[in-house]
């Protein structure tokens, strides 16, 4: 090992001529290359903020490719458990809900196709506001052997009605108003309507995650909703048999997509694409056309869009 | 060389530009790429945020990159093969600073070496030209290139085999070279 440390040049045991390339070599005249202008192109390239060349991009910062497949395989390997983190959280969001609305306190849902039609979002989130008012003169005219389960049905039976008159504003859509099931949306960082109702929830929430019950909502604690979980469940289900359906039986997809059980309306987008797609390979074209329209409308930032205006649109019209 | 100070892309391309040139060419990158290449290495080191100390001196944190970027090259090579151009009779119609046999013999030399490092792999080659022409410590390219100690000594005692074979056949082959191609460098 010591013999190999001992740069070539100087190993007496290799051949005259091998010591004498190296050293030739070592002297050869610098290449013909104008240093300077290469440094002010240098220069004018960090200026301009070139981009870095193709083979550069899975190593730049110390990242090498390696580690780059470690991070994917642990990304691959993290989305379950934060899926079932975020399911877990949505439902137990749910259930502060379903105990914040007994308060009459307003839960902005943040699911991200809502946030896409954000007018809509708007437009449903004040008269839902208004709703929970209207709910609450309800309850006061309503006898006090009511429940809080009655109520909380009520509420939610408010919100959809509402929010399907507002969609059916937009849209003119042909389907009846839904009876919703109660409230699935998970709301996992709620937004509440102002400061004051915040304070008043932070403790019940507080106690909620202690396992404590919350003295508003005393009824709700005896008689427990049932646990919303099932009906998402059940209707993610459905909604992967329907999207299976389409090629075989597109029919019985389209019978699934307008089903009434089981809706949360988390899901509502991708029923209207099934639904579109139903229509379209049913050759039911005109009625198509106006569904697509209608789901432009609704959905304007929707990536199923792209498809729709560039395969299936110019086949409706 | 062994300066630890912390160094910009700048400051790197001043006083290591001519050591990044050298190892391209001597990495088989033609002249006419050099420029190309040569930016692609100073701008990634700048992205980089420029070089670090630590056991790599910056000849070596540079040759890494240059590797990377002779990979990228030789990869886009293959698919646009072209003509190699006699690199001894350019530098012989572009003028002289030396005596003219003395010139065309090292000349033969620089080729010589030419061919025996294109007998090495590019990892082996990389090394060899490193450690027996660059005079940079097997220590410092082991950190610089990121390869463990004992895995450069392994690649180097077989570059260095495979050099002095080459070698032998590249002396022999230029010893049997009729000079009388080149009448005006016979005195």
């Amino acid at each position: 090992m010591t013999s190999e440390l001992r740069p070539l040049i100087q190993d007496a045991s290799r051949p005259a001529y091998v010591r004498e390339l190296i050293r030739q070599a070592r002297s050869a005249k610098e290449p013909r290359y104008d240093f300077n202008a290469g440094l002010l192109k240098h220069k004018a390239l960090i200026a301009s903020g070139a981009p870095l060349p193709a083979w550069a991009k899975d190593s730049v910062g110390g990242i090498t490719k390696s580690s780059m497949l470690i991070a994917r395989i642990v990304g691959v390997a993290a989305v379950p458990i934060v899926g079932a983190m975020v399911v877990w959280g949505g439902l137990s969001g749910m259930d502060r809900k379903s105990e914040a609305t007994q308060t009459g306190t307003v839960f902005s849902p943040s699911v991200q196709k809502l946030e896409n039609a954000a007018s809509d979002q708007n437009e449903i989130a004040t008269t839902v506001t208004g709703s929970e008012n209207a709910t609450a003169s309800l309850d006061t005219e309503s006898s006090s052997n009511a429940t809080a389960q009655a109520r909380e049905t009520k509420v939610h039976q408010s919100r959809r009605v509402l929010h399907h008159r507002s969609a059916e504003k937009n849209t003119e859509r042909p389907q009846a108003v839904v009876p919703y099931a109660p409230a699935t949306e998970p709301s996992d960082s709620p937004i509440v309507s102002n400061s004051s109702q915040a304070e008043e929830i932070a403790p019940n929430m507080q106690m909620e995650a202690r396992g404590d019950t919350p003295g508003i909502s005393k009824a709700s604690a005896e008689e427990p909703a049932a646990p919303p979980d099932d009906t998402l469940l059940r209707e993610m289900a459905l909604l992967g048999e329907a999207r299976r359906l389409l090629d075989r039986d597109p029919a019985r997809a389209l019978t699934l997509s307008r089903a009434r059980e089981p809706k949360t309306g988390i899901l509502s987008e991708e029923w209207d694409q099934v639904n579109l797609l139903a229509l379209i390979k049913l050759g039911r074209i005109e009625d198509a056309r106006e569904g697509v329209k209608r789901f432009l409308r609704l959905y304007p930032n929707s990536a199923f869009n792209e498809r729709l205006r560039k395969e299936i649109f110019p086949l409706a019209d | 060389m062994n300066d630890v100070r912390q160094m910009d892309s700048e400051e790197l391309f001043k006083r290591f530009a001519p050591f990044v040139a050298r190892f391209l060419l001597r990495m088989g990158v033609r002249d006419t790429d050099l420029d190309d290449l040569l930016q692609d290495v100073f701008l990634v080191a700048h992205r980089n945020g420029g070089y670090r100390p630590g056991a790599a001196s910056p000849a070596t944190y540079l040759a890494n990159i240059a590797i990377h970027a002779t990979a990228a090259y030789r990869r886009k090579l293959k698919s646009r093969q072209r003509v190699e151009p006699n690199s001894i009779v350019i530098e012989r119609a572009s003028g002289h600073e030396r005596d003219p046999l003395q010139n065309l013999l090292h000349q033969i030399d620089v080729a010589c070496v030419k061919e025996a490092l294109d007998t090495l792999d590019p990892k082996r080659r990389a090394l060899f030209v490193l450690i027996e022409i660059e005079g940079e410590s097997c220590v410092s390219v082991s950190a610089g290139l990121q390869i463990p100690l004992n895995t450069v000594y392994s690649r180097l005692r077989t570059a260095r085999e495979r050099f002095c074979k080459a070698a032998r056949y590249q002396v022999r082959k230029s010893e049997q070279t009729n000079l009388s191609s080149f009448p005006e460098c016979v005195p």
